[in-house]
């Protein structure tokens, strides 16, 4: 699994996105079979794969299983009652879907 | 050597060719008005031989030191003595100057020296054979004064207002300066219709002087002319932003009848203006707004004479509503021999405000049923915040918030390009052999060589602006709202984009369609390149922003250039057909033309590249001879603007035109089905304009043979 998390130096934000992952990670233990990148968007190759996925507003969050992807965030800090789901094959310790939980996946729109 | 020359020379007893032709100046000329009178002397006025009309020549033209001017003098009157000829043409004089300043390795003295102009075989067959290089230039006398002319400023520009390097990068085709032979000309403009209703009409030369206009009509009549003064400054389009918004006020009142006429004055007059600069149409685009903009809601209006008329443009919506629909009634009309207006192309601003505005859906309808009837309306996608003058075939100005307070007094809010300089790419990539890190090597060392490109151009532009009211760009020097016409500090310098997709198939071994990686190294060059220019922007404090170019000669010239010296690398990416000649490079960031996409997929992949692309982006949808019904159009612009990052779409359909019975079918066909005559033209969009296709360059003809017509994906009419 992929978490790419495209933001920019200097924004509060993209870096508050990039310690909640890395925090969640270190709880949950996960190491192997996540991966999670931080593409500045200010450098020639977080801006392509940026482009390559419509990135407009900054901190935007893409996850994605097996060249999908199955959930996205624009312009906000993900909370992790939306984000934790989706570790539940990496994590060590189950991680129960809080009850009336929305797919982030189901609220985008398909093209 | 020299001096002894000099002395044998006095020896001799002098002698005396007749000199046919232009009289080599003795005195300098700050007139050229004179000057050209000597050119156009008949061929029968005589003047004594003077040898020190060359040494004058050569000193006044080059600042050849005397001694050395004395010298050459005497070496060609030498060599002229033993030619035994009786009479010589001063052009010949001047050549073999040009050969003993090479002999004497005073190259770039010949340079300043030389002689610029056309081949009498050019000549006549420029005379004879249309200029088929821009498919907006017809065949007239007018034109091919255009043509000639063209041809000598292209030379002087290579010569004088490029230095070798960059004009080597041209020639041999690592780049391409666009529009060489309007070198004394900026590229682009677009601007506020707000100028004539404030300022009225004063043309430089002009011996009328108008006010402000008292209705639309003559409103009209200004704006025309105004624009085809314009378009004698600037080498491309002519763009007038929020027009239904501006002439709103004069409507008030107005029944639907009376706008439609005014509509269709407006449309007609730009459509007509047949001979603006030198035979071309007038390149006119008109953007359109359903609301009116933010930025313009709270201005105040100005009306009749130029006055205030105490109301806010906010207050006209349903004026400027009315005016926009007319506008389109027109349009679907066609002309007079139902044919889409070629010219001025509407451009409708679609927004979250235009979703928001009552009767939004109605006009949707009304021009998606022009877009799929005639092809005419461009829907430009600006979201968020984003508020854009475009034009061009997709050239836009983005408008920064600076510009945004310009609008509180709408005249000032003029833009311009000055100049546009395309690389090809498809070329660094041979040379790249497959090394990424040379690739992006060579595309910024390739950047580098533009921008000096547009350094020397802006140098040259601004030497011919300071010349003032005199000078040949009074017009853009005129400051008459205090400030220049040509707002310098806000143009931007265009970078190019051609032949990406053949870039990367070269490259990777795949087109941008085939596979992820090969479209994320597509997405790599161009963001690097956006990058490049905002580095270059803030090292020399201008901007510099990358462009779409629509290439329409250039895809085919550098294309033609690398088959002839990279033949075997070309030819393993190049498009079209090798053996017709007809061959091009894919057009900027475009994905392979005859690629059998979904529409809806194109406007997708192709549309991730334009938030990359500042001065703006399009995708077609090439629609052949079907007919989509208008709902259908629609949906998918709705689909487009809300589910994309694409920033512009035009539909174009294609059409046979009778010149026998005068009827316009659907379709390119050999003949006309109602009368069977062969005497037909088909019609279609070359870059982002409609065109004739019989005036279409060879590379051109190849593209629009390969193209994919993804009319069958929309529910018919």
């Amino acid at each position: 699994m992929k978490i790419k998390v495209f933001g920019k130096p200097g924004c509060e934000y993209c870096k508050t996105t990039m310690k909640k992952f890395e925090t969640f990670m270190s709880r949950w233990n996960i190491n192997d079979g996540v991966d999670l990148t931080f593409f500045d968007m200010e450098t020639v190759d977080g801006l392509a794969e940026g482009a390559f996925h419509s990135v407009i507003k900054i901190p935007t969050t893409v996850i994605e299983k097996s060249g999908s992807i199955v959930a996205r965030w624009d312009g906000q800090v993900p909370l992790s009652e939306e984000f934790k789901a989706h570790f539940g094959d990496f994590a060590t310790e189950e991680v129960a879907l809080p009850p009336g939980t929305v797919s982030v996946v189901s609220q985008t729109e398909s093209v | 050597m020299l001096q002894n020359q000099l002395v044998d020379l006095r020896k001799d007893k002098p002698f005396e060719p007749k000199i046919k032709g232009p009289e080599l100046e003795s005195s300098p000329q700050k007139d050229t008005t004179d000057l050209s009178m000597f050119v156009r002397t008949s061929s029968d006025d005589m003047v004594a031989w003077n040898r020190e009309k060359i040494v004058d020549a050569l000193i006044r033209e080059t600042g050849l030191k005397k001694e050395i001017a004395v010298v050459i003098g005497v070496e060609v009157e030498k060599q002229i003595k033993t030619l035994g000829v009786e009479v010589i043409t001063s052009p010949l004089i001047r050549e073999l100057v040009d050969v003993k300043l090479l002999e004497y390795g005073l190259e770039e003295v010949r340079r300043s020296h030389t002689r610029l102009g056309v081949p009498i075989f050019d000549v006549r067959r420029i005379l004879f054979h249309r200029n088929k290089e821009n498919a907006n230039t017809p065949h007239n006398p007018v034109a091919t004064n255009l043509t000639l002319a063209q041809n000598i400023k292209k030379e002087f520009a290579l010569l004088q207002v490029f230095s070798l390097d960059v004009a080597d990068a041209h020639m041999r085709g690592d780049m391409h300066i666009h529009d060489l032979g309007f070198i004394d000309r900026p590229y682009c403009s677009g601007q506020s219709p707000e100028f004539i209703k404030k300022f009225g009409l004063s043309l430089p030369d002009a011996k009328g002087i108008a006010k402000p206009a008292n209705g639309p009509e003559e409103f009209i009549t200004q704006l025309v002319k105004f624009s085809v003064a314009l378009h004698g400054h600037f080498a491309g389009a002519i763009g007038w932003d929020a027009i239904n918004v501006f002439v709103a006020p004069y409507l008030e009142g107005y029944g639907r009848s009376d706008v439609k006429r005014i509509a269709k004055l407006l449309i007609n007059e730009f459509a007509q203006q047949a001979l603006a600069g030198g035979g071309q149409s007038l390149f006119s685009d008109l953007n359109i707004y359903f609301e009116i903009p933010k930025h313009f809601e709270s201005v105040q209006a100005i009306g009749r004479g130029g006055e205030y008329t105490g109301r806010k443009y906010g207050d006209y919506i349903k004026e400027a509503q009315l005016f926009a629909e007319c506008m389109f009634e027109v349009y679907k009309e066609g002309d007079g021999m139902g044919r889409p207006y070629f010219f001025p192309k509407p451009l409708v601003h679609i927004t979250d405000k235009f979703f928001e505005t009552p009767d939004s859906d109605r006009f949707l309808y009304l021009i998606s049923e022009v877009a799929a009837d005639k092809g005419n309306t461009y829907y430009v996608f600006d979201r968020g915040e984003t508020a854009k003058i475009s034009e061009c075939c997709r050239l836009s100005f983005k408008l920064e918030k600076s510009d945004l307070l310009d609008a509180e007094q709408p005249w000032k809010m003029r833009y311009s390009a000055v100049q546009n300089v395309t690389l090809n790419l498809p070329r660094l990539a041979y040379l790249a052999k497959g090394s990424e890190e040379e690739l992006f090597k060579r595309i910024e060392s390739q950047i580098e060589v533009a921008v000096k490109a547009h350094m020397q151009k802006r140098a040259f532009i601004e030497q011919l602006l300071a010349t003032g009211n005199e000078g040949p760009l009074s017009l853009l020097a005129a400051q008459v709202d205090g400030e220049a016409y040509l707002r310098l500090h806000r143009a931007t310098h265009l970078i190019g984009i051609l032949g990406l997709n053949e870039l990367v198939q070269f490259h990777t071994g795949s087109e941008m369609h085939e596979s992820e990686e090969a479209l994320k190294l597509g997405l790599k060059v161009i963001a690097f390149m956006k990058l490049k220019c905002e580095e270059s922007s803030k090292k020399h404090k201008i901007n510099f922003v990358l462009e779409q170019t629509p290439a329409e000669s250039a895809a085919y010239r550098l294309a033609k250039l690398d088959m002839k010296n990279m033949k075997s690398d070309t030819e393993r990416v190049i498009k079209g057909n090798g053996e017709t000649g007809e061959i091009y490079y894919t057009n900027s960031t475009y994905f392979n033309v005859s690629r059998p996409m979904n529409p809806i997929d194109r406007v997708v992949q192709e549309g991730l590249f334009h938030p990359l692309i500042d001065a703006g982006a399009l995708t077609h949808v090439w629609l052949g001879e079907s007919m989509p019904s208008s709902s259908s159009i629609a949906n998918f612009v709705i689909k487009t603007f809300k589910n994309t990052q694409n920033s512009q779409i035009a539909f174009s359909p294609e059409f046979t035109s009778c010149n026998s019975c005068g009827k316009t079918s659907r379709g390119l066909k050999d003949s006309c089905p109602s009368c069977s005559s062969s005497n037909v033209e088909g019609i279609t969009r070359v870059t982002g304009y409609f065109s004739k296709v019989p005036g279409w360059n060879k590379g051109k003809l190849g593209e629009l043979k390969d193209r994919y017509r993804s009319g069958g994906h929309f529910e018919s009419k």
